[in-house]
């Protein structure tokens, strides 16, 4: 399978800062990962516009730089974020404190 | 004391800002200058959300809320009192009991639900002899509650009321 970012240019064109949200998104949610709903559900909540892919969101999501997905024991894929020099330190703060479940 | 009197070194601005327009707002008003700005919102993943965004664009960014520890808590101050980190954004709940004093600019990115939260925020800007600045995003659809208050300190403080402000303090009445 090839992921090919130039399949997603029209979603970039329309949504310049997609990819900043989604790291931002998995960024706030470091300590346990996000799945696809999780992903989806936080988008429109911060930015009011619906995510806008709806087939193949796994294969869009690879497409941005840093991140990454692994399959839990119940077959549900997990996102996540690898640290960038620019959030290095907001990561550290997140893995890092405390873990009860946010709940807002 | 009266409320409204110490916050006579602070230039006050209310801005009527849309929910989802903030983000756009707060870009806008970073670029005049964003060291030494402090940002006030009201959810945890929306504190990290938000700092993150402007890490990656514009700004080293920190942030501060109830899940994080009070040496994390500490350490993001420092970063940002250092100046390392230009800008810190934070939930009210987790900046109280922190010595944030002297900030060149407080952001109401969410408003405060009382008065005495607003008067309190606005405190940590413009002291001992500096002027301060304090920018608020007002939304209408959330905010009409506090505009009366909100009107009444602006007028104690001799800061201009805008229009959009009077009008849904007369419409919220005496609430």
């Amino acid at each position: 399978m090839t992921i090919d970012y130039l399949n997603y240019l029209e979603i970039r064109d329309e949504y310049p800062d997609i990819d900043y949200e989604i790291r931002g998104i998995l960024l706030a949610r470091a300590q346990n990962g996000a799945t696809i709903d999780e992903i989806r559900d936080d988008y429109q909540k911060l930015t009011g516009v619906r995510f806008p892919v709806n087939e193949n969101i796994t294969d869009f999501l690879l497409t941005i730089t840093h991140v990454m997905v692994f399959c839990n024991e119940n077959g549900t894929r997990i996102f996540n974020i690898m640290p960038t020099e620019t959030t290095r330190h907001l990561l550290d703060l997140v893995l890092n404190q405390k873990t009860s479940q946010q709940s807002e | 004391g009266v409320v409204g009197g110490a916050c006579a070194d602070v230039t006050q601005r209310v801005y009527e800002v849309e929910k989802y327009q903030k983000r756009n707002k707060l870009m806008e008003i970073l670029q005049d200058e964003s060291e030494g700005t402090i940002v006030f919102v009201d959810t945890k993943r929306g504190a990290d959300f938000l700092a993150s965004l402007l890490s990656e664009t514009e700004y080293p960014t920190t942030s501060i809320h109830g899940s994080r520890l009070q040496r994390q808590r500490e350490t993001a101050l420092a970063d940002f009192k250092a100046g390392r980190m230009k800008v810190l954004i934070a939930t009210s709940v987790a900046a109280r009991g922190l010595d944030i004093r002297n900030v060149k600019h407080v952001v109401n990115y969410d408003m405060p639900s009382c008065i005495d939260e607003y008067v309190h925020r606005i405190g940590r800007t413009g002291r001992v002899g500096n002027s301060g600045k304090a920018s608020s995003f007002f939304d209408p659809q959330r905010d009409a509650a506090i505009a009366g208050d909100l009107v009444k300190i602006l007028e104690g403080a001799e800061q201009e009321v805008p229009q959009f402000l009077k009008r849904f303090s007369c419409a919220g009445g005496g609430g």
